[in-house]
C-alpha cells in the first residue's frame, strides 16, 4: 500500500519532486566534484608521480658527473631505496615553427631509467625516434601541436626535430617552474655539445623521512655542491597552490548548492504537509500510525534522493578527470583510473545520509497534524495575526498593488525568508567567483602569488660599454621605477642543516615587494628575506637569524614572502654598492637585469620598441617573456574564466528555475487570495505586479545583501579557503560597479523570468474554488 | 411593461456543462432594479453554477448575459474585471476576506481599483456602510481579531463600495451562528429597501423568505417562480416563512 501512494505522490506533486531533485543532484554532482577535485586530484598528482616513479628528493650540480663519495653515501644510506644520476644539457635557444621561445631554462634530456620515467599524458611510455623530440604541455608560451618542428640552436648551429609527443613532467610539469625539458633519444642527445647538468635523483624508502635524509645529507662535506635540490613536498606545495583559487571557487558553489539544496527541500516539506495535511489527518483519522505515515514521506524522499545522489555522482565522477586534467597535465583518460571510488562511495553515503536527516527532521512535522482539524477545517486551525503596517487608505491609491507587495511580504514573511536566502546565497555564488576572476584577470594576481610585477627588463653587460643605455633609461621621464636584480646560488644553513638556494639580489631601494606575509624586505646588508617554504622548513620567523654564504655570516631574516619561483626555494638580498659585501657586491655580476615600471602602461610597446631599436645589443624581455609569471598564471585564469563563466551559467539557470518553481508555489499558497482579489475587481496584471514587486522586492534587498556580503565578507571568506589550500595571502579585486549594479541587474533580468514562468497559474484561479471547499 | 432602464441584468438560453454533462439548461432570467431574488432547489440543481454564471465567473454557452447593457457571455477576460469592480458584489459563505489587511483596508481596496472615484469619497462612503453595518467601531482591527458575523458584514460593505448594479449572494449566513445570520439579513433587507439589486442562492427557507422572489430550479432549469413581495416588517416574517415553506413542499422539496 505504502509503494502505491508513493508513486501517487510522485505524479501528483510532480513540479515539487522535479525541483527537489535538480537541487539533489547539482548538490551531488558539485560536491562530489569538489572531493574529486582537492582529495583525488591531489592523490592524483601523488599517483601519476608515483606512476613515473617521481624522485623523492633531487640534487642538480653544475657539473659532467657526480662523484663517487655522493654514490657511496648513497649506497650506504638505510634510508635511500634506489638512486639514478642522470645528465642534461643546457639549451640557450629553441625555436617552434621557426619562431624563438621565450627565454626559459630549456635542458635536451634522455628518458631516465628508473626514476623520475617520463611517460605521455596518458601515462604510456615514450617511444622517440632519433629526429623526434617530446616536450611538456606547458614548454612554452607560444602554440604548439604535435608534428610541428622544434629547432635547437647551439654555438650557429640548429638541430631541427619533430614534436612527437607530450610528455608528462612529474615535478616540471607546472608553468610556476622555469626549467623546461627537452626530451630525445640517446643519439640525438649526443650529438648536441653544450654545458651540461648532472642531476641525482634520489627515492627513500619512506617519504616520510625526507627532512632526515636531507639533514643528514646536508651534514655531510662531499666535493660537489648541489647548484639547486628539490623535494617532493615542494612539489606538492606548489602543486595544491596550483590548484588552490579554482577549488577555492568549487568549494564555494558546491558548499552554497547544498545550502539551497537544504533549503529548499525543507520549504518543500513543510508546504507539502500544509497542502495535504487534510490527507495525513484523514490517514491518522481512519488508523494509520505517523510512523506509517512518515514511512510514506520518507520513502518517497530517500526514492529521489537516491536517484539523484546517483545521477549527480556519477555523472561528477565521469567528469571530474575532464575537470582535474585542466590543472594536472595529464589526460582524463589516464586520470579516470586514479579516480578514488572509495572515497567517492564514501561522499556519496554522507550526501545520501545528510540529504534524508534533513528530509526526516522536516517531515516529524506531521506528529503535529490533528486528525480532527484536518476533518473540520482541512487545514490547521491557526489564530493569524494582523500587523500593524501602514493602512491602504492612508496611501496613494497608485501604489496599492506595490502596498499589497510589501504589506504580504511582512505579513507572511516565513514564506519569503526562503526566497531571501536562496538570493542572498546565489549572489554569493556568483558575486565571489566574479571576484576571484575580477582579481586573476588582473596584474594583482601576480603580486599576491608573491612576485613583483615589472612593465618589461633590459639585461645589460655590466661594463662600462653600456653607460649610454643606462644614462638615458635614468633620466627617462617615462620612467616611474628601476629595479636592479641578480641571480645567484647562495648558501644558506641553519642548526646543522643547508642547502643551495637561488638567490635574487635587489636593488630594493626604488621597488617594494607588494605583499609580504610578514615583516619588510632587506635593504641593508646582513638582512634576508625567505619564502615562507624555507622559513617553515628552518622554522625561522622575522627576527631571527640564519647563516648566509661559505663564510656562514649571521643574517637577520626581515622579511617572510611568498613565492612560486624555483618552487619556492628563493631567498632575498639587498645589492651591495659600497663594496662592503663581497657576497652581495652588484660589481661581480657580468650581466645585470634591470626592471622597468613606467607611469603609463600605455607607453609599454612604444617604449620597448624604442630602447630595442636603438640598443640592440643588449637582451630585452616583456615582462611576461622573462619571468613568465604571466605564463605562469595563464593556466590559471584559463581554468578560472572556464570555471567562473560555467558557474555563472548554472547560477543564472538555478535563479530562473528557484524563481519559477517559488513563484508557482507561492501563488498556489496563496490562491485564495488572488481568487480574492480577483472577485473584487483586481485584473490579472494587478495581481502579476503584486508578485513581481514582491519578488523583486526580495531580490533586490537580497541581492543587495548578498553583494555587501560579498564585496566586505567574501574576501575574508576566499582568504579562509585559500589560505587553506596554499596562498598564504589573498585580496580580491573588487569592483563595485558590477558587484552593486551590473551583477544585481542581470540577476533581476532572469529573476523576472523566472517570475513570468511561475505566476502563468494566476490566469488559472478560478474564484469558484474557494466557494465551494 | 418595465422599462428597460430598471432591467439590471438579462440572461437568454443560459447553458452550462461539465464535462459532457448539462448542468443549466436554456434558463431565461431577467432582474430589475431593487429585486431581491432567492434562488432555491436542491442539491446538485445547479443554483450556485446559475450564479456564477450570470457574474461571469464561470464560462457558459449562453446566448446572453447582459448586465445593464453589457454582454458578458463573449466578453475579454481583461474586460471582465471592469464589470465586476463596477456593476457587481459578491458575497460567499466562505468569508473571503484579505486576512493582511483591517476591516476598513478591506472595505475600501476595490473603491481605490476604480481609478473613476476619489479616494475621500470612497473613505466617506466606507465609513458610512461600517455605520449602516453596524461594525464603525472594529474599523481598524485586523480581520483575525473579529467575529464570524462581523466579518460577513464587512463582505457586504466592500460589495457596496462601487454602487454595483446587482450583488450576488452565495449562502451568505450558511456559516453564520443564527444571531450574526439575523443580523446580516436584516442588512440585507434594510439594503433592498434602500434599493439595493440582490440575487441570492440559498437552501435556507427562512432566508428565502427575506426575498421578493424565489425562482426554483431542479435539474438546470427554471421549474417555477414564487412571488413573496416586499419584506416589510418583522412582522409578516413568520407568515412569509410558512408561504415559503408550503411552496417548498409543493415544489418537492
Amino acid at each position: 500500500m505504502i509503494s502505491n501512494m508513493v508513486k501517487k505522490d510522485l505524479s501528483k506533486n510532480k513540479s515539487k519532486n522535479i525541483i527537489i531533485f535538480i537541487f539533489i543532484l547539482l548538490s551531488a554532482f558539485l560536491i562530489t566534484l569538489s572531493a574529486n577535485s582537492i582529495i583525488t586530484g591531489t592523490n592524483i598528482f601523488k599517483n601519476t608521480y608515483d606512476s613515473v616513479n617521481g624522485m623523492d628528493v633531487m640534487y642538480v650540480f653544475d657539473s659532467d658527473n657526480i662523484g663517487t663519495d655522493i654514490t657511496d653515501f648513497l649506497d650506504n644510506h638505510d634510508l635511500v631505496d634506489d638512486y639514478e644520476v642522470n645528465m642534461s644539457k643546457k639549451i640557450p635557444l629553441v625555436y617552434i615553427n621557426d619562431i624563438r621561445v621565450s627565454d626559459f631554462n630549456y635542458s635536451a634530456i634522455i628518458n631516465n631509467k628508473k626514476i623520475n620515467i617520463m611517460r605521455d599524458i596518458n601515462g604510456e611510455e615514450l617511444i622517440l625516434k632519433d629526429n623526434e623530440v617530446a616536450i611538456s604541455l606547458n614548454f612554452s608560451d607560444t602554440e604548439y601541436k604535435i608534428g610541428d618542428m622544434l629547432t635547437i640552436e647551439l654555438d650557429d648551429e640548429k638541430y631541427g626535430f619533430v614534436i612527437a609527443n607530450i610528455m608528462f613532467d612529474p615535478i616540471f610539469q607546472s608553468e610556476m617552474v622555469s626549467e623546461k625539458m627537452i626530451l630525445m633519444t640517446s643519439n640525438s642527445y649526443h650529438m648536441l655539445e653544450s654545458e651540461r647538468e648532472a642531476s641525482l635523483n634520489i627515492r627513500l624508502n619512506n617519504r616520510k623521512y625526507i627532512n632526515e635524509f636531507r639533514l643528514d645529507y646536508s651534514k655531510q662535506t662531499f666535493d660537489q655542491e648541489p647548484i639547486i635540490d628539490i623535494d617532493y613536498n615542494m612539489v606538492i606545495t606548489i602543486n595544491q597552490l596550483y590548484n588552490a583559487i579554482s577549488n577555492a571557487i568549487i568549494i564555494l558553489f558546491s558548499v552554497g548548492s547544498f545550502l539551497m539544496a537544504y533549503l529548499i527541500l525543507k520549504f518543500i516539506i513543510i508546504t507539502t504537509i500544509e497542502d495535504e495535511y487534510k490527507d495525513i489527518g484523514i490517514l491518522k483519522a481512519i488508523g494509520i500510525n505517523k510512523k506509517n505515515i512518515k514511512k510514506i514521506y520518507m520513502m518517497k524522499y530517500i526514492f529521489i534522493s537516491l536517484i539523484a545522489i546517483l545521477i549527480g555522482s556519477i555523472l561528477s565522477i565521469i567528469m571530474s578527470p575532464y575537470f582535474i586534467s585542466l590543472s594536472i597535465n595529464y589526460s582524463p583518460k589516464a586520470i579516470f583510473n586514479f579516480i578514488d571510488l572509495k572515497m567517492n562511495v564514501v561522499v556519496i553515503i554522507l550526501i545520501f545520509v545528510f540529504i534524508n536527516l534533513i528530509a526526516y527532521l522536516n517531515i516529524r512535522k506531521i506528529n503535529k497534524v490533528l486528525a480532527l482539524d484536518a476533518i473540520r477545517y482541512g487545514k490547521r486551525v491557526t489564530r493569524e495575526k494582523g500587523n500593524k503596517f501602514i493602512e491602504v487608505n492612508k496611501i496613494k491609491t497608485a501604489y496599492i498593488n506595490l502596498y499589497i507587495a510589501i504589506k504580504d511580504i511582512i505579513f507572511k514573511f516565513k514564506d519569503y525568508a526562503l526566497l531571501l536566502i536562496v538570493y542572498v546565497l546565489t549572489s554569493i555564488m556568483i558575486i565571489i567567483p566574479i571576484n576571484i576572476k575580477t582579481t586573476v584577470d588582473s596584474d594583482k594576481l601576480v603580486e599576491l602569488l608573491g612576485n613583483i610585477k615589472f612593465d618589461f627588463a633590459i639585461g645589460i653587460e655590466n661594463n662600462k660599454e653600456n653607460s649610454d643605455i643606462l644614462e638615458e633609461l635614468y633620466t627617462d621621464d617615462d620612467i616611474k621605477t628601476i629595479t636592479r636584480r641578480v641571480g645567484k646560488s647562495i648558501r644558506i644553513s641553519s642548526a646543522g642543516m643547508s642547502e643551495n638556494l637561488f638567490a635574487a639580489l635587489i636593488d630594493y631601494n626604488e621597488t617594494t615587494r607588494p605583499y609580504y606575509l610578514e615583516g619588510r624586505n632587506p635593504k641593508n646588508i646582513n638582512e634576508i628575506a625567505l619564502t615562507n617554504v624555507i622559513a617553515k622548513r628552518y622554522e625561522k620567523g622575522v627576527g631571527d637569524y640564519i647563516l648566509v654564504g661559505e663564510k656562514e655570516e649571521e643574517y637577520e631574516i626581515v622579511g617572510i614572502f611568498q613565492s612560486t619561483m624555483n618552487l619556492g626555494k628563493t631567498v632575498e638580498l639587498p645589492i651591495d654598492d659600497t663594496g662592503s659585501s663581497n657576497m652581495l657586491d652588484i660589481n661581480q655580476f657580468d650581466f645585470i637585469t634591470y626592471y622597468l615600471n613606467l607611469y603609463d602602461e600605455e607607453d609599454l610597446e612604444l617604449k620597448y620598441e624604442y630602447y630595442q631599436n636603438k640598443y640592440p645589443n643588449n637582451y630585452y624581455s616583456l615582462f611576461n617573456d622573462l619571468l613568465m609569471q604571466d605564463s605562469a598564471l595563464s593556466q590559471i585564469k584559463e581554468i578560472v574564466n572556464y570555471l567562473v563563466l560555467t558557474l555563472s551559467i548554472v547560477s543564472s539557470f538555478l535563479l530562473l528555475i528557484i524563481t519559477s518553481f517559488i513563484s508557482k508555489l507561492l501563488v498556489n499558497k496563496d490562491y485564495r487570495n488572488v481568487a480574492i482579489y480577483k472577485t473584487i475587481g483586481f485584473k490579472n496584471i494587478d495581481i502579476k505586479k503584486q508578485y513581481i514587486y514582491k519578488i523583486l522586492i526580495i531580490s533586490i534587498t537580497s541581492i543587495l545583501i548578498g553583494s555587501l556580503i560579498s564585496s566586505f565578507i567574501g574576501n575574508s571568506i576566499v582568504k579562509i579557503i585559500i589560505s587553506q589550500l596554499g596562498i598564504a595571502r589573498f585580496n580580491l579585486n573588487i569592483n563595485y560597479l558590477v558587484n552593486v549594479v551590473v551583477i544585481p541587474i542581470v540577476m533581476n533580468i532572469f529573476i523576472i523570468f523566472g517570475i513570468i514562468i511561475g505566476y502563468k497559474d494566476i490566469n488559472k484561479i478560478n474564484i469558484r474554488n474557494i466557494n465551494v471547499e | 411593461m418595465e422599462s428597460q432602464e430598471k432591467v439590471v441584468l438579462s440572461a437568454h438560453k443560459i447553458c452550462k456543462d461539465y464535462n459532457g454533462v448539462q448542468v443549466l439548461k436554456n434558463i431565461n432570467l431577467k432582474v430589475n432594479k431593487g429585486d431581491f431574488i432567492a434562488v432555491m432547489g436542491p442539491s446538485g440543481s445547479g443554483k450556485s453554477t446559475l450564479l456564477y454564471v450570470l457574474s461571469a465567473l464561470e464560462k457558459s454557452s449562453s446566448e446572453n448575459v447582459y448586465i445593464g447593457d453589457i454582454d458578458i457571455t463573449n466578453i475579454k477576460e481583461k474586460d471582465i474585471f471592469n464589470v465586476r469592480l463596477n456593476k457587481m458584489g459578491f458575497v460567499f459563505q466562505q468569508i473571503n476576506l484579505l486576512k493582511n489587511l483591517n476591516v476598513l483596508d478591506n472595505i475600501v481596496l476595490p473603491g481605490y481599483l476604480n481609478k473613476t472615484n476619489k479616494k475621500d469619497i470612497v473613505n466617506k462612503k466606507a465609513k458610512e456602510y461600517l455605520e449602516i453595518m453596524n461594525i464603525e467601531k472594529i474599523e481598524s482591527k485586523e480581520i483575525a481579531n473579529i467575529s464570524g458575523g462581523e466579518m460577513q458584514r464587512v463582505a457586504i460593505a466592500r460589495a457596496l463600495i462601487n454602487d454595483p448594479d446587482i450583488i450576488f449572494l452565495d449562502e451568505p449566513t450558511g456559516a453564520l451562528n443564527s444571531n450574526s445570520a439575523l443580523d446580516v439579513l436584516n442588512i440585507l433587507n434594510k439594503l433592498n429597501k434602500e434599493g439595493k439589486t440582490l440575487l441570492m442562492v440559498t437552501h435556507d427557507l427562512k432566508i428565502a423568505a427575506r426575498a421578493d422572489k424565489i425562482i426554483y430550479l431542479t435539474d438546470g432549469t427554471i421549474k417555477d417562480t414564487f412571488e413573496l413581495g416586499k419584506y416589510k416588517s418583522d412582522k409578516d416574517k413568520i407568515y412569509r416563512e410558512k408561504k415559503v415553506s408550503k411552496y417548498l413542499l409543493e415544489m418537492g422539496w
